[in-house]
């Protein structure tokens, strides 16, 4: 049958309307859904984390994390570049300049913290970090970006708790595993869109 | 029926249910790829491409074919501002539609 000069009905009763109302959301949700890929920052997050305790005690003195996010938090924002502009679906560019945003007041704002309250900082750069999550979470309207963003936030309360080395690296390899395992679950329950085929 | 009910506002280009489907389809994001569209709308290459030139030619959609030096070419397709405001416009109508129906309850 030639679908594009079959002739189909106008939608004069509420049924049809209403049936092409959601096919049209759910049309919508489909591609938004295809797009917003979470898994790949979730992981490269997890790993990070799940490193940093050694790399501070590798580089050593008071700066490590300082030093240790201004180089990672940039290589996970530029990789994660590539990756979303590799997909064959892509996000309306209004968004994506929104997550560049919102990354670059997260980094900056966790550093600023991190250096300006020194010893002291506690939680605080991890709840800056908690809170550029939380923005992630709505602007891809996403669950697993939500539960990571929780996990720094309960991370942040722990830290603000108990400042010891000790508590920070548990806090660190805690989040990072859980940022991990929930990038693993949105890899698995998200339909994924394999590269074209040649 | 008079030339004010709703139904007369429908577009029959966007109204045809595929390219409906391909209009909400890709005015959720900036733009996708041609096999993914295809695969997700469930349609054959010659049927997608029917009826993404009806939406060309409409001004709805744009079609473009990049080759990166090296690699295979790849077909994007994108809702033009025109393409969005005719979906908008459909889903008005359709709204309007739902709505100049009496409450029967």
């Amino acid at each position: 049958m030639n679908s594009a000069s079959q002739s189909i009905p106008a939608p004069t009763d509420i049924a049809e309307a209403t049936a092409q109302l959601d096919a049209i959301a759910a049309g919508r949700s489909a591609s938004k859904r295809l797009a917003g890929y979470v898994w790949f920052p979730l992981l490269l997050g997890g790993i990070a984390n799940i490193a940093a305790p050694s790399v501070y005690a590798l580089i050593g003195g008071p700066a490590a994390p300082a030093w240790y996010w201004s180089v990672a938090g940039p290589v996970i924002g530029i990789a994660c570049a590539f990756f979303y502009n590799s997909r064959p679906v892509q996000l309306p560019h209004r968004i994506g300049l929104t997550v560049v945003g919102v990354a670059i007041a997260m980094l900056v704002g966790a550093l600023v913290l991190g250096i300006s309250l020194g010893d002291s900082s506690g939680g605080a750069p991890l709840l800056a970090v908690a809170a550029g999550l939380g923005a992630f979470a709505g602007l891809y309207r996403s669950v697993h970006v939500g539960v990571v963003a929780a996990s720094h936030f309960v991370g942040a309360l722990v830290m603000f708790a108990d400042t010891s080395n000790r508590t920070t690296a548990l806090v660190f390899l805690c989040v990072g595993a859980v940022s991990c395992a929930t990038a693993l679950a949105a890899l698995l329950t998200t339909h994924h869109v394999d590269e074209p085929r040649p | 029926m008079t030339s004010d009910h709703p139904v007369s506002q429908i577009d029959e280009t966007v109204h045809q249910r595929y390219r409906l489907g391909i209009m909400a389809f890709l005015s959720g994001v900036e733009r996708a790829d041609f096999r993914t569209a295809r695969e997700e709308l469930g349609l054959t290459d010659g049927n997608l491409n029917r009826h993404l030139v009806l939406l060309a030619d409409a001004g709805f959609v744009d079609v473009t074919k990049v080759a990166p030096e090296g690699k295979r070419t790849r077909t994007w397709l994108s809702l033009t501002p025109a393409g969005r405001a005719a979906l908008d416009e459909h889903v008005r109508a359709l709204r309007s539609i739902i709505d100049s129906v009496p409450d029967r309850t």
